[in-house]
């Protein structure tokens, strides 16, 4: 079995995996503009608040909200299709982005090495609450936003 | 919003008339759930259908306003060599579910101006196998990077996270999204092209069905098919001297990625321009006699009864509740009172099938049917008005297009009916 063992799409734009490198370093960074200083995303080539073009892979504030949790019970993608239902939250950051997250319940994510004790945490995150935003690397080594219930 | 040009924008500019435009011929062809045939195809045998009933020739036909998932690495131009024609008029609508009022608007104006004589409208689309895998894989940028790599792969996830949201907000229950399905599939019952009309639908299949994402089930998706939806347009002057039958436009708009500072979308641009819509018709949306939403989930055809104006924001569940949405009024027992709405009377996306951008010209097409008196067993009586609207492009976690317009049988005598 293991040498079938599915994996999440690893597929990214050139942008989105110049994320991999922080992912690898457990560091949450987004791209900030260096004229307006907000932070966006998904990746992009400029700021959607000001069109300035320099945009800066940059450490960003970790919290925020959910806004809503689905299980998934439907994937196109096997890896997820064999481990359904999935959860899948998409979190407001107090920096500003919408972010699509998994939640830190998944076991799949253990194997990425960083955080396992907070990722046995057996509740998962619910619309409203409130949550901290991690960078890791999913099986597939490439990087993915974890999103964990604050105390 | 700071601007120099703030006192200016104020004063926007609104769409000028669309007097003096036909449309005429609507068609629906070639519907499959699955095919081996490409998209030009269905492009080809819409227009084909189009200009048999028009009675024309193919080089009549000197514009082409095009929209289709499928076609690539074709596009419209190459169409031109492939059915052989030469037209003056090229558009090719990349809109996805707003795409066939968006054509409708672009051609118009092209008609209006000059440029063009006669434009067919068309959307097309195959659906082979793995082909809607493959479109929902690499949809854009955004879903590539974060979206698609979350399992939230295609629609699904996306509009589950925007009903659960919507649900919480508003109280509307899967129930009352099973209204909207159910009636729907009554029409697609007399709809013989609808690929689910040989089905019914009742609420227990509605509920017990199997959980797609979040409160997302089975009968809340559509089914990806293949298909061709088209029209023809030309001004009133070329119909009449065709001898066609035609319907107008009263008035129409779009607008995209609105109210985009809202974290999670539970409205569209229509809450902007929707009572512009009814001020330049000098009607309201008591006098809408159908409504054509794009029913992508049925959340969205909620948003959109809630943005239109049938209803307040959040009470789309009672309108449901309330209101008969079949083709002939009857309430199927899951609404009370003696209100009726017409809606998606073909069987919309959700019973007809999802054939890619030809989805996004689909309600478009039944009400020109419709308003011509040329539907069948599923018919509205005495229908004057319609409102279509449209919707689309997911393209990370919000359908990015709005669209709507409000059309005219040509016996109406509201302003604007010629
Ligand atoms: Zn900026």
């Amino acid at each position: 079995m293991a040498d079938s063992k599915q994996m999440p799409p690893a597929k990214r734009t050139n942008l989105g995996a110049q994320l991999k490198p922080f992912a690898e370093q457990g560091e949450l960074r987004l791209q900030q503009c260096l004229s307006c200083q907000q932070f966006v995303y998904p990746p992009r080539e400029v700021c959607g608040h000001c069109l300035s073009g320099e945009l800066s892979w940059e450490a960003c504030p970790a919290e925020g909200q959910v806004l809503a949790r689905v299980d998934l019970h439907n994937s196109f993608e096997p890896f997820y299709a064999e481990q359904l239902p999935w959860v899948l939250l998409s979190v407001k950051l107090d920096a500003g982005p919408v972010v699509y997250a998994h939640s830190s319940s998944h076991a799949g994510l253990e194997d990425s090495g960083l955080e396992v004790e907070a990722l046995e945490i057996e509740s998962k995150a619910n619309s409203g609450d409130r949550v901290t935003l991690s960078l890791q690397l999913d099986e597939a080594e490439a990087p993915v936003f974890v999103a964990q219930p604050l105390k | 919003m700071s601007s120099t040009f703030q006192n200016f924008q104020q004063a926007k500019s609104q769409p000028s008339s669309y007097q003096g435009i036909a449309l005429v011929c609507p068609v629906s062809v070639g519907y499959a759930k699955q095919s081996e045939k490409g998209a030009a195809y269905f492009i080809g045998r819409s227009l084909g259908e189009m200009i048999q009933q028009a009675g024309i020739h193919k080089d009549d036909v000197d514009g082409l306003a095009i929209s289709s998932f499928s076609l690539g690495p074709d596009s419209v131009i190459s169409l031109c060599q492939h059915f052989d024609i030469s037209p003056r008029y090229l558009e090719q609508l990349p809109f996805g579910g707003a795409s066939g009022v968006i054509a409708m608007r672009r051609a118009a104006r092209a008609v209006q101006m000059g440029d063009a004589d006669i434009v067919a409208c068309i959307g097309g689309d195959t659906n082979q196998a793995g082909s809607f895998a493959d479109l929902i894989a690499d949809f854009s940028t955004f879903t590539r990077d974060a979206s698609y790599p979350y399992g939230a792969g295609g629609p699904n996830a996306a509009f589950a996270l925007i009903t659960q949201h919507y649900m919480e907000q508003y109280g509307a229950t899967r129930e009352d999204f099973g209204r909207i399905a159910i009636a729907q599939r009554y029409n697609a019952n007399h709809y013989p092209t609808a690929l689910l009309g040989h089905k019914t639908l009742s609420m227990d299949d509605y509920l017990n069905a199997r959980p797609i994402a979040g409160p997302v089930h089975m009968f809340d998706c559509v089914m990806p098919c293949a298909g061709g939806e088209g029209f023809l347009m030309m001004s009133v002057e070329r119909a009449k001297f065709l001898g066609l039958p035609y319907v107008t436009i009263l008035a129409a708009d779009e607008l995209h990625h609105a109210h985009r500072d809202d974290p999670i979308q539970y409205r569209a641009g229509w809450t902007l321009y929707a009572n512009e819509l009814y001020q330049q018709t000098n009607i309201g949306p008591n006098d809408i006699d159908m409504l054509q939403t794009y029913d992508d989930y049925p959340v969205i055809s909620m948003m959109q009864m809630e943005d239109l104006g049938f209803c307040a924001k959040g009470e789309a569940k009672h309108f449901v509740r309330e209101t008969a949405l079949t083709f002939d009024g009857h309430n199927l027992g899951y609404s009370s009172g003696n209100n009726c709405l017409p809606h998606n009377t073909s069987g919309g996306q959700l019973s007809v099938g999802q054939a890619g951008s030809a989805a996004g010209f689909l309600g478009l097409v039944e009400s020109i049917r419709q308003l011509l008196g040329q539907a069948e067993k599923n018919q509205v009586q005495d229908a004057r008005h319609a409102m279509v609207s449209g919707y689309g492009m997911i393209n990370y976690d919000r359908g990015l297009c709005s669209s709507a317009a409000i059309l005219a049988s040509t016996t109406s005598d509201t302003v604007g009916g010629q």
